[in-house]
């Protein structure tokens, strides 16, 4: 439980209080003498208040939390050094040398988004009690490797086998993500360049934002980019911008080559060529095999051909030729292939979070640790009240005590569909 | 006189009851939400039982027996101070509203009523399912009236397992199904 403001103004050091408020005051561009004014005092007493000599009541707070319209909860909360993705990234930005341009402010504001969601994670967690472990068993040194590619190569082998993966596709990235390497995957709207970030805090282990704009392979192959970054560089965090807007640096170029040999394995990949090479009686894989084969392996067309390169099975410069292909799109669409995006406005907003933390957030619910009000204004964000119900269902199943008291676990869509088909 | 201050979805879950308009006149019950309360509400929806439910709203406005009032949280700070953030402003403005006017706080979310709990022994707190028990007891329910009663709102009401009348809301939910 939250602490009340009257605790957490008593707690909190004067200066850093007066830092906020002023920091609150001048972002909404508003005058001394307009917050003075609102508290009914004077101006020179205001300044004192900004110098941290004045302290001010939990009304005062609340009237100048109304008048910058911000939450006043976030004025007093304690600070928060373990949870602050902010100060890395930004040192992360200058070095990285990202040209992102106008879209920086619009990434700041993406990075604190994260960081709101992670810190809400970690509440769920410390309501049921429970321990979050990053759990990166081994950060490979990039140092004195030359060869980056064959080295990545080697690394994504050592991982698929330490997670016993084969040469098989991965179904679930970002729950491999979230549960073999307890790395924080949201999913939300980035700016349109940036195809996702990695970040770091003590208290929060590592957290992912995905641009969820972005069709769903090339979230899946961020991901795998991410991993990469996960592996060698935990604590540090990174900006994936779209393709050759990046200086090639060492870590990109591991994090690169560990994706596309992460997500599509050497083996794994020449049988799905040689088997289909059998199947067609000697002939070369047509156009709608590559798309099937991608699709299998929930790449997209393009990062598979640019493994069929890589593997010396295509030529570089029939890459461009087949992307542009018209036929892809249309075999696509013949395969049921075309990547859907959730138009179900529920679907789209449980899209974004990592699934333990609805799992977490349905049983702090059932255990009336949160109420709906929060859920949908904290939680999962858009979500109506009146879709709790169907959320709640998604993840329980009700226990119902029969009059003899014996005890059925019954899955409430499941009863729902029973009802509809009994009155229809 | 009764008055009842309930959040969105009690309040929602009590507007399904068909009666209601009736019984809000033979019992002289007072309804006051707060704006907030008003505006989740009137969300836009296509579910026809909440566009039902919007409708009973709406005609309960304009008969005076729903009241829409603001809370200021400014007016009492330090009450506002000890239940806010520990639950949500909507729910802090609730308990405040309930105690200018000496009604009863309407909630299902059992968190809220655990934190009134503490907050005031003196509070008056009540489930919309409670109310709705009580409400189909007085007007002599038949168990099917009330089983259809509750499934008109299954679809966007469901008690969590430590709900008081949980087990009843079950019950009655499955007792057609059952027989």
């Amino acid at each position: 439980m939250k602490p009340n403001l009257d605790s957490l103004l008593n707690q909190l050091e004067s200066e850093e209080l007066a830092h906020r408020l002023m920091t609150a005051r001048t972002s909404r561009k508003l005058l001394q003498q307009t917050a003075a004014e609102r508290l009914q005092i004077s101006r020179p007493t205001f300044i004192n208040i900004e110098k941290g000599l004045r302290r001010i009541s939990a009304r005062e707070l609340l009237l100048l939390a109304d008048l910058y319209q911000t939450d006043p909860y976030d004025l007093v909360a304690l600070p928060l050094e373990d949870t602050d993705l902010t100060v890395q990234f930004r040192r992360t930005l200058e070095s990285q040398d990202l040209i992102i341009g106008e879209e920086k402010d619009e990434l700041d504001v993406a990075i604190k988004q994260l960081q709101q969601m992670a810190i809400l994670y970690l509440e769920l967690e410390q309501l049921l009690g429970r321990k979050h472990i990053f759990n990166i068993n081994t950060q490979f040194q990039l140092n004195g490797h030359r060869d980056m590619k064959a080295y990545a190569a080697l690394v994504a082998r050592q991982e698929r086998q330490r997670l016993q993966l084969g040469d098989e596709p991965i179904p679930h990235l970002f729950s491999l993500l979230e549960e073999e390497y307890r790395v924080r995957v949201f999913r939300f709207a980035l700016p349109r360049g940036i195809s996702g970030f990695y970040g770091y805090a003590r208290g929060l282990g590592g957290c992912i934002a995905l641009n969820e704009n972005h069709p769903l392979d090339r979230q899946l192959q961020t991901a795998a980019h991410e991993t990469g970054h996960v592996l060698t560089s935990a604590q540090n965090t990174q900006v994936q911008v779209l393709n050759g807007r990046v200086r090639s640096s060492p870590e990109e170029q591991f994090a690169g080559y560990f994706g596309m040999n992460f997500t599509l394995p050497e083996g794994g990949v020449r049988r799905l060529i040689y088997d289909c090479v059998e199947r067609n009686n000697g002939e070369a894989p047509s156009i709608t095999d590559l798309v099937a084969m991608a699709h299998q392996y929930s790449v997209s067309f393009e990062a598979f051909l640019r493994r069929l390169v890589d593997l010396d099975f295509l030529p570089s410069g029939d890459v461009k030729r087949l992307i542009s292909h018209k036929v892809v799109k249309k075999t696509k669409g013949d395969l049921g292939l075309l990547t859907s995006v959730p138009t179900d406005p529920v679907e789209k907003i449980l899209a974004r979070y990592p699934e333990r933390y609805k799992q977490y957030l349905v049983e702090a619910y059932e255990k009336a640790l949160v109420e709906p009000q929060e859920i949908v204004a904290k939680y999962l964000v858009g979500l109506e009240l009146t879709d709790i119900s169907r959320v709640v269902a998604q993840y329980t199943r009700i226990q119902h005590m029969r009059d003899d008291g014996s005890v059925v676990s019954i899955n409430f869509e499941g009863y729902q569909e029973r009802l509809n088909w009994k009155f229809n | 006189m009764m008055k009842l201050i309930p959040d969105p979805l009690a309040l929602m879950n009590l507007l399904t009851f068909g009666s209601l308009p009736t019984l809000i006149r033979d019992k002289e019950i007072e309804l006051f939400i707060l704006p907030e309360t008003a505006m989740a509400v009137r969300r836009p929806s296509e579910q026809a039982v909440i566009c039902e439910v919007q409708r009973v709203f709406e005609e309960l406005i304009t008969q005076g027996r729903v009241r829409i009032q603001a809370v200021v949280a400014l007016d009492a700070p330090d009450q506002y101070c000890q239940l806010y953030p520990s639950m949500s402003s909507l729910s802090a403005c609730s308990i405040l509203l309930a105690e200018q006017y000496q009604g009863s706080v309407v909630t299902d979310s059992m968190k809220v009523f655990a934190k009134a709990r503490e907050y005031s022994s003196e509070l008056s707190i009540i489930t919309s399912l409670e109310l709705l028990k009580q409400w189909f007891e007085e007007e002599h329910c038949s168990d099917e009236e009330i089983t259809a009663s509750l499934r008109r709102t299954v679809s966007f009401f469901q008690p969590i397992g430590c709900h008081p009348f949980k087990h009843w809301w079950l019950t009655r939910l499955f007792v057609e199904s059952e027989r």
